[in-house]
């Protein structure tokens, strides 16, 4: 009979284990798959049967078990860490952090509190993140937490592609800002982009973006697909093509893109609207067709020098007289066209194609893209003091630069050999008279730079030169990358404007310099004398003992 | 509080008479000087932080050794039954124990402060952070040694003990790397708060947050009520 019971006992264990067991796998696939499945349901349904069938099958033993001491006592220990677990999960709702670094690098600025407490329109923010972004999602919340005006959603566009499909996010590290009904994207990660992106989409300040005119550029506002200029330098688009057709190329494309993020666009012609040209937020030179007169590169200069930035896409065998402009910003705008036998658009040669980029915000997560007759770039013989230079896109190593417009053969000695960039990102930072004459390059020289000071009042600025303007056009906006790496540009140049002009937080890691003797000195303190007398001790306890 | 005073005195001494304590500090002190003079002579930065997380790892491996005998010794030494015969409450020799253990780790502690005297005879590092850096490093040391207790009670082996304890200890400063291919939010943010790694890693940043400071005490807690409860289960 006691045997019996003991069986009864033995095989009701099994089942409420069994059941258990159900009931966990049930869990983990929902948590894995994380989407009712029918059979999922009805895994989880048996597993709670076969735990219910348990447990009134062991309900004395189980009941004995809770009355008795051990239950007691397993009861007791069950509440204190419950209420453990209560306290643990109330200070996660309600987190204290104490910023202990002496330059507050985890800390808002006084002057980004005192906007976020003074705004007026609502900010909602979806924020786009992967798991190694935990400082900016950090530094939003606690933006989040100091006015109730802003809202932050989080989501990992790997887990949660639609939601960032359906705001027209490509990678990690996005923010969409929105603000009665305007939308605003900003990419930076620190407190001086997401403050000044807060304050433009709750003011509902548009960045302008001026598209240079007069020159036979790209027209932003033609909706034209495929106008060449007849008869003047140009492309082939695919084996015998004829180069016919209207004005110039449209651009219509790429405005509304710009326009659906908050940007406006406006055409300046310089000779009638200099004016105009001071209070643009981004130059954009889409492929002028003739030389710009001295006066209007001299106005670009000057805009520049005077922390503007640019975006120069400068189509091959055309004098644009920018050429010295870009050389100030090291690049020199090569006289050719680039071929690309092995990596190329449909089957025109001319039109390389690049899939792999050099890692940057701006190529970020891009697809292919292509670049119908473009020119190459490259670097200044002499290094430009205060300037940084990235090349972004290169072509393939078989493509080379093709120095005359009537022959598609390289020929040694003439043509220029591959890879060819296409394309390059230039940051420059002004530098006095004396760093420029002895061109160093040093942490000094940089610091000397920052800011507004350096040579005659010049400030930051940057442009992205790009081999060639077709690729925007209407005709290729939409095809593979074109469009997103023209957006991605503007994006990057026109981030850099500052409204409330908060300083990027700096923190001077503090140094220190041995000598050898010191060296040997902290090395025999460190790793000898303490480790070692312990070590002794220990052997005489041990010997003591043995 | 008396009872678990008396314990803690006689678990100090006990840890003095052993050569354990002494090597497993000794070791903790040639790795921590060995990982600080590399960060300090390579990069010349007067700062704790890479030697911090090398501290961090370092306890991980070592504070298991510290704890493996609280209980495990006494059950080999067959001096349990004598301890638990004693009129002392589960919970005070839990307590008396741990701070013994715990003790030790103060004194790993102290013994990497010789690291910063030549840091700051040569330097001018940021003290503030590196007070919160050793918080960091005594708060993830009294969870380690909470964790490696509870293991102590539950075998009899002490190396059995160690183990286990450094697997899941393992477990819990690594934990936080799963949540790179979790989908579910709710998981992910669970693994990253289980993560030891990611709330230290605040602490030696120089940022103090509440719910760090509370994910170790309650883990310490939870650690101690379950050796407690356990002890308690097994009179």
């Amino acid at each position: 009979m006691e045997k019996s019971k003991s069986g009864r006992t033995f095989s009701a264990g099994l089942i409420l284990l069994a059941g258990i067991s159900l009931l966990a796998t049930a869990g983990a696939i929902h948590a894995i798959l994380l989407e009712p499945a029918a059979w999922i349901l009805l895994l989880a349904v048996v597993g709670a049967g076969l735990t219910g069938w348990g447990v009134y099958r062991l309900r004395s033993e189980l009941s004995a078990m809770v009355r008795g001491r051990r239950g007691e006592i397993a009861a007791y220990t069950l509440g204190i860490i419950g209420v453990l677990l209560a306290l643990a999960y109330l200070s996660v709702r309600f987190p204290l952090r104490i910023d202990m670094t002496e330059a507050k690098l985890y800390s808002l600025s006084e002057q980004t509190v005192t906007m976020l407490q003074r705004l007026e329109s609502p900010v909602h923010i979806v924020f786009f993140h992967d798991p190694l972004m935990r400082e900016t999602v950090e530094l939003y919340e606690l933006i989040a937490r100091q006015t109730d005006k802003v809202t932050v959603e989080f989501y990992d566009p790997m887990t949660n592609p639609a939601q960032a499909r359906m705001l027209g996010v490509q990678f990690a590290g996005t923010a969409v800002m929105q603000s009665e009904g305007r939308k605003l994207q900003i990419h930076g990660g620190n407190e001086t982009d997401i403050a000044n992106g807060i304050l433009r989409v709750s003011r509902g300040a548009t960045q302008l973006i001026c598209f240079l005119d007069g020159h036979g550029e790209a027209d932003p506002f033609s909706l034209e697909s495929h106008d060449h200029l007849e008869g003047a330098a140009g492309h082939t688009h695919g084996i015998g093509a004829k180069v016919v057709v209207h004005e110039r190329h449209g651009m219509a494309k790429a405005r509304n893109a710009l326009e659906t993020m908050n940007y406006q666009v406006e055409k300046v012609a310089l000779p009638r609207n200099a004016e105009a040209f001071s209070r643009c937020d981004l130059l954009v030179v889409a492929g002028p067709k003739t030389a710009l007169l001295e006066t209007e590169v001299e106005a670009i200069r000057g805009y520049l020098s005077a922390g503007g930035n640019a975006l120069f896409m400068l189509d091959p065998f055309v004098q644009t007289g920018l050429e010295p402009v870009a050389r100030e910003f090291g690049v020199v705008l090569d006289e050719d066209i680039v071929i690309d036998p092995a990596s190329h658009f449909w089957a025109d040669p001319s039109s390389p194609a690049v899939t792999e980029y050099n890692r940057h915000q701006v190529t970020r997560q891009l697809p292919l893209t292509f670049f119908p007759g473009a020119r190459s770039l490259s670097p200044t013989p002499q290094r430009v003091p205060g300037v940084s230079i990235l090349p972004l896109v290169n072509s393939s190593k078989s493509s080379f630069g093709e120095t005359s417009p009537d022959r598609a053969r390289f020929e040694e000695g003439k043509d220029l050999s591959g890879p060819r960039t296409l394309m390059v990102v230039v940051n420059r930072r002004p530098v006095d008279a004396e760093q420029a004459m002895f061109g160093t390059n040093s942490a000094s020289a940089a610091n000397a730079g920052d800011g507004e000071g350096g040579a005659g009042g010049a400030r930051r600025s940057r442009i992205i030169v790009i081999g060639d303007s077709d690729f925007a056009t209407n005709s290729f906006f939409h095809i593979m990358g074109n469009g997103n790496l023209f957006l991605n540009a503007v994006n990057y140049l026109a981030a850099q404007e500052n409204l409330i002009g908060i300083e990027p937080r700096t923190y001077d890691v503090p140094r220190v310099n041995l000598t050898n003797r010191q060296m040997k000195g902290t090395f025999f303190l460190s790793i000898v004398l303490i480790p070692g007398l312990l070590a002794i001790i220990g052997t005489a306890v041990w010997w003591k003992q043995r | 509080m008396n009872g678990a005073l008396a314990v803690y005195q006689k678990e100090v001494l006990t840890y003095f008479r052993s050569p354990i304590a002494y090597f497993v500090v000794a070791v903790f002190l040639v790795g921590t000087g060995y990982f600080f003079l590399y960060n300090v002579f390579l990069t010349g930065n007067a700062t704790m932080d890479d030697t911090f997380q090398s501290m961090g790892v370092l306890l991980i491996t070592l504070a298991p050794v510290v704890s493996m005998r609280l209980f495990s010794a006494e059950y080999s030494a067959q001096t349990m039954e004598l301890l638990m015969t004693l009129p002392l409450k589960p919970w005070q020799i839990v307590l008396g124990k741990y701070l013994g253990a715990v003790t030790i780790l103060l004194l790993m502690a102290a013994g990497t402060l010789i690291n910063l005297v030549p840091l700051y005879l040569f330097g001018n590092p940021e003290t503030i952070t590196i007070l919160s850096g050793y918080i960091g490093f005594v708060l993830l040391g009294m969870a380690c040694l909470a964790v490696g207790q509870f293991f102590s009670a539950l075998t009899h082996n002490q190396i059995i003990a160690a183990l286990i304890t450094v697997s899941v200890l393992l477990g819990f400063w690594f934990i936080g790397h799963l949540q790179n291919f979790q989908s579910s939010y709710v998981i992910r943010d669970l693994v990253a708060y289980l993560s030891f790694s990611l709330h230290y890693g605040d602490f030696i940043r120089g940022l103090l947050r509440s719910e760090a400071v509370f994910f170790y005490l309650v883990v310490i807690a939870i650690s101690l009520v379950l050796t407690s409860g356990y002890l308690q289960w097994k009179r």
